[in-house]
Formats: C-alpha cells, sequence, structure tokens
C-alpha cells in the first residue's frame, strides 16, 4: 500500500486576532490522499482551529495570521494571491451543525456547481444524482427533490451537506466534528459513509469521539494546548503510543 | 404542609386586580382605536363614490368634482419615494451587517439611523424644504442636488458594468495586476460621474424650482432611509453565521454569500419592513407641506407642486365648506384603509413564514 502525499503541514503557527499567543504551535503533519487523517484532543486544543486553516477559513474574520506553509500538491495555500475561491473548490467542508441552504433539496446539492458557471440542466441534475447517490442519500429523496431541505431529519441534512460538497469534486473534504449533533443510528451512517468516500477524495476529520477516531481513520493525530503531540497510523495511536500524554488521553485519564 | 391561608388569600385578590386593570386598560386602548376607525368608516362610506377618483376638484364652494389629482399625487410621490428610499436603505443595511460588520463605523451609522427614525417628520419636511425648495432668483440647490444624484446613479451604473466587463471578459488573477484595474475602474467611474454631471447640469438644473414634487418622494424617502436599514440590518444579523460559512466553504464569493443565502433567509423579514416603511410614510403629512405642497390641478409633472391626500385632507378639513369636509373624510377612509390593509398584509407574510418553517 503505497502513501502519496496530498497536503503536509510544515513549521504552522496560527495567531487569532489581537493576540500575541499562536493557537497553533509548530504544527508539522502529512495528509495522505485517499485516507481518512483524523485529529483528536481535549477542547480547545485547536483541532477545529487547524482544520479550518486548510481552506483558510480563518481569513473570513481580519486580524488572523498565518506562519509557516501548508502545501497542497507542493504549492503553499497560505501564499497572499492564492485564490480563495479555487482553494475552497479544491477543498471542501462540513460543520459540525448541518447546514443546509434555504432552498429546495436539488438546489442545495447544485449551488456549489451553480456559482462555477454550470447552467446546463441534464449536466446539473447528472452531477447532483450522483452526489447524491454519493453521500447515500438518493433513495430518500429523489422523490422529493423539489421540496425545501428545511424538511428533512437533522442525519439527512448532514448528508445533503456533504453531497453538496462532493459536487463540486474537491480533492479534500473536511470534517469538523460532523456526528455531534447527530442521534446514533445517522452517526453511525456517516461513519460509514466517511469510510465510503475516502475512495475519491482525501478526508480530514475533527471528532471529541476517540472510538470514531479509530472506527473511521487510517491515521491519527493528537493535539494537547496548541500542539500536536504525536502523529501516527490509528492503530498504533490508539495500541501503542510513544507519547505519555497520548496514552493519558486514549485511557480517559484527562479530556 | 405549609400554608398561610390568609397569604393565599391576599395573593389570588391581588392577582384579580391585576387582571382587571390590564384588561380595563386594554378595553380602553381598543375602544378609541374602533371608534376611531368606525367613525372614518362612517363618514368616509357616505362621502364616497366614483367621482371622488375620477373628476378634479370643482372651485371653493361649487358642489361636485373629486380628488383625482390627490389620489394620482400619493400615488407618485409615494411611489417615487419608495423607489429612492427602498434600495438606498436595502444597500446601506447590508453594508452595514455585512461588509462592515462590528466595525466603529457600522455601530455610529445604526445608531444614527435609529436617531433619524425618531426624528418629527416635520423637521424632515423643511430639512428638504431648505436644501430641495428654493424661491426663484437664488442658487438652485434642489436641481444641483437632483442633477448629482442622477449623475451618481449614472456613474455606479457605468461603474459597475465597467466592472463586470473588465472582470468577466479580461480574466485577471494576479493581485498585483487586479489592484491596478481596481484603481482604474474606480478612476473612469468617478471621471464619469463629473463629466456627466457637468453635461447634465446647465441642461436640467432650472427644471426644478419652487415646490415639486421631487421634494416630497425626497423628504418621505428620507423617513424611510433608515426604518428600511434598520429593519434589513437586524433581519440580517439574525442569519446565523455558520450558514454564511458553509457557503464560503463551497466556494462562494461574498456577493453570491448575500445574494443567495443571506437575502434568501431573511426575505421575509425585509419585505416586511419595506411594506411597513411604505405604509408609515403614506400616512405622513408634514414632510410634505413644506416640500410637495398643493396642487389644486391634475398633473403628472413631478417637477410641478403636486397634490397629496394627506395634504388634502389637512386642508379641505380646515376649510369652510361642507362638501370639502365629506371629502376629507372620503380620503381620510381611503388612506386609513391602505396602510390597514397593507400592514394586515406585511402580518401575514410574518405568518405565512413561520407557517412554512414548522
Amino acid at each position: 500500500m503505497s502513501e502519496n502525499l496530498k497536503m503536509q503541514v510544515k513549521n504552522f503557527y496560527f495567531y487569532y486576532a489581537g493576540s500575541k499567543e499562536p493557537a497553533l504551535k509548530n504544527i508539522n503533519m502529512p495528509i495522505y490522499e485517499n485516507r481518512v487523517t483524523a485529529l483528536i484532543g481535549p477542547s480547545g486544543c485547536g483541532k477545529t482551529t487547524l482544520l479550518r486553516s486548510f481552506n483558510r477559513m480563518h481569513d473570513l474574520y481580519p486580524g488572523n495570521r498565518y506562519e509557516g506553509e501548508i502545501l497542497l500538491d507542493g504549492e503553499n495555500i497560505l501564499r497572499e494571491d492564492i485564490d480563495l475561491i479555487d482553494l475552497r473548490s479544491r477543498v471542501g467542508m462540513v460543520f459540525q451543525k448541518p447546514t443546509p441552504f434555504p432552498m429546495s433539496i436539488f438546489d442545495n446539492v447544485a449551488y456549489g456547481l451553480k456559482i462555477r458557471g454550470i447552467k446546463d440542466k441534464t449536466e446539473l441534475s447528472e452531477r447532483v444524482e450522483k452526489a447524491l447517490k454519493q453521500a447515500a442519500l438518493w433513495d430518500e429523496v429523489k422523490d422529493r427533490l423539489n421540496e425545501p431541505a428545511s424538511g428533512m431529519s437533522g442525519g439527512q441534512q448532514q448528508r445533503l451537506v456533504i453531497a453538496r460538497a462532493l459536487a463540486v469534486e474537491p480533492e479534500v473534504l473536511l470534517f469538523d466534528e460532523p456526528t455531534s449533533a447527530l442521534d446514533p443510528i445517522s452517526t453511525a451512517k456517516i461513519e460509514e459513509l466517511v469510510v465510503q468516500l475516502k475512495e475519491n477524495v482525501t478526508i480530514v476529520i475533527v471528532t471529541h469521539n476517540m472510538q470514531q477516531a479509530a472506527r473511521v481513520s487510517d491515521y491519527t493525530g493528537f493535539m494537547y494546548m496548541g500542539e500536536l503531540i504525536e502523529f501516527d497510523k490509528t492503530d498504533i495511536i490508539f495500541t501503542s503510543p510513544k507519547e505519555k500524554l497520548t496514552e493519558q488521553y486514549i485511557s480517559g485519564k484527562f479530556g | 404542609m405549609i400554608s398561610n391561608p390568609g397569604y393565599v388569600k391576599r395573593r389570588k385578590i391581588r392577582g384579580f386586580i391585576a387582571l382587571f386593570l390590564s384588561t380595563l386598560a386594554a378595553g380602553l386602548g381598543l375602544f378609541w382605536l374602533g371608534f376611531i376607525l368606525f367613525d372614518v368608516l362612517r363618514h368616509g362610506l357616505t362621502a364616497i363614490n366614483l367621482e371622488l377618483f375620477l373628476e378634479d376638484p370643482a372651485p371653493p364652494g361649487i358642489p361636485g368634482g373629486g380628488l383625482r389629482n390627490a389620489f394620482v399625487g400619493q400615488i407618485l410621490i409615494t411611489f417615487y419615494a419608495t423607489i429612492i428610499g427602498v434600495p438606498l436603505g436595502l444597500l446601506a443595511g447590508t453594508f452595514i451587517a455585512e461588509y462592515a460588520r462590528g466595525t466603529k463605523f457600522a455601530r455610529v451609522v445604526s445608531i444614527l439611523s435609529d436617531i433619524m427614525v425618531s426624528v418629527p417628520s416635520i423637521v424632515v419636511g423643511t430639512f428638504i424644504y431648505a436644501i430641495m425648495v428654493q424661491p426663484q432668483g437664488k442658487i438652485n440647490l434642489g436641481g444641483i442636488f437632483g442633477v448629482l444624484f442622477l449623475s451618481i446613479i449614472l456613474a455606479i451604473i457605468f461603474g459597475s458594468i465597467l466592472n463586470l466587463i473588465v472582470k468577466k471578459v479580461i480574466r485577471i488573477s494576479e493581485s498585483k495586476a487586479g489592484k491596478v484595474v481596481n484603481l482604474f475602474v474606480t478612476l473612469s467611474t468617478i471621471l464619469f460621474g463629473l463629466v456627466t454631471f457637468l453635461i447634465l447640469m446647465p441642461k436640467l438644473v432650472d427644471r426644478i424650482h419652487g415646490f415639486n414634487g421631487w421634494a416630497g418622494a425626497s423628504a418621505l424617502a428620507f423617513i424611510m432611509i433608515p426604518v428600511v436599514l434598520r429593519t434589513t440590518e437586524d433581519m440580517l444579523t439574525l442569519v446565523p453565521w455558520t450558514l454564511r460559512e458553509a457557503a464560503f466553504a463551497l466556494g462562494a464569493s461574498y456577493y453570491n454569500v448575500i445574494k443567495d443565502i443571506v437575502y434568501r433567509s431573511a426575505i421575509t423579514g425585509i419585505l416586511t419592513g419595506i411594506i411597513l416603511s411604505i405604509s408609515r410614510v403614506a400616512g405622513e403629512t408634514a414632510p410634505l407641506l413644506f416640500t410637495s405642497f398643493n396642487n389644486s390641478y391634475f398633473t403628472l409633472n413631478m417637477n410641478e407642486p403636486m397634490a397629496s391626500l394627506t395634504v388634502t385632507i389637512f386642508n379641505y378639513a380646515m376649510g369652510p365648506y361642507e362638501d370639502w369636509h365629506e371629502k376629507a373624510w372620503a380620503a381620510a377612509f381611503v388612506i386609513t384603509f391602505f396602510i390597514l390593509i397593507v400592514t394586515i398584509l406585511s402580518r401575514s407574510i410574518i405568518h405565512l413564514k413561520y407557517k412554512n418553517k414548522s
């Protein structure tokens, strides 16, 4: 099993606006192509902050500052002149709470395509169908594509959001605690989906739930107080971690 | 069981008194409201007829005639006030809630519009009088403002088209070149505005002098802008941030996010604000007294003094003729029920929204 590097974080520091203390300190980690990488750690450790750096979500709020490098296919995405719209179509994101747009199910999935100028109706409906099938939602919604997305259940909404992100065919998909607002059955469905999706995209997932990280990921990074304490294959992290802190967290001694 | 029968009894009495007093207050308020509505309805209905809408006023003291000039004038003034006031309020509200969110500037504008909402409308009327209605012979500030406003709108249209052409046709991705292009677009827009102003100025400036319909419409727009601005700002702020972030994460530009996601989420609230602002200004008399004044003749020319229902009611109700009083009642009836219907309409829009959500 050969591993190709998709992204690489090099000597990465992150500062929130107005703060002199970095929220992330000297992060170095690889993200391998077509693998699921999980980020775990106690609340406030910086895992979501790191995830939101991968598609430069922090740029929405003035004053935030990056240092170091994050490479995507060898290109530094932290460069000033990088096109954020382009970057965000290559690196998609799914949030903690489902965020369906106030429009129909079809229009939700087609939105990313429409803002990229795809107007052809047959192409749109083909792509929407493909994305909904990838997100394992097609059979449930194929007869009510024109109904508002707000009428779906929470789990369905979250899979709709995943379909919406998949429709623009991103190379990397970021998940920010995607199941923390869902019931166990919907959670299981999303986890199953994440494992299936890695055939097509590279996945980074932030999770509070250690069992979830163990179930879905190939690689795991353990973060604590803004630092990446340990990064390795998931089975190594969960069976024989090298750092004492990691072992303590895994065994539930804190966090 | 801990109980104190005396205390419980006193509590019940207090409860009864509170209920009685609040019911009485509500009843008293409702009584006067109903009385006014009933009185307008009673007098108005007897005075209303088809002539009222189709004929112009007869000379004073001679019975007959109608108020066609006032109806048409009212519609025109309110229409143009909406055309001027709603886009300005909407765009300013969007700017405050989105692009300038959290800045000191946004807070200052927000507070200023709160003050402007509560400024007495007669102050607005005299203000517009001072800048837009000037007797002949003096510098025609009204005309200059009108031409300035027109040139700014033309320049904005020109600038947007130029921007669109530059960004869509000649795709520029490098940020340095982008800055130069932006500067070029800005400068040529300003230049275009200046040239338009200088060309139009001598041709148009003396079209408007003295009392005129535009001044009336501007005064009403002036009242509408802060109302629309504040409701728009409030409604946009209510849209959750995660929704915007989700759209940004899909690679949407801020323009797309506002147009497709934020406006769509807040549309009912914004519409309600717009409708309420229209009904608010439709009943205003004071700002029109000094601006559009009045006109006994029918006119569609906004550059002339123009009749309106509210000013007509004011004049006719004060007049000595019984016939005038009747017409004032009819006009009051029409305007009251117009506002009533508009308010009910906006309420039902809100109702519709919550019905759809559940």
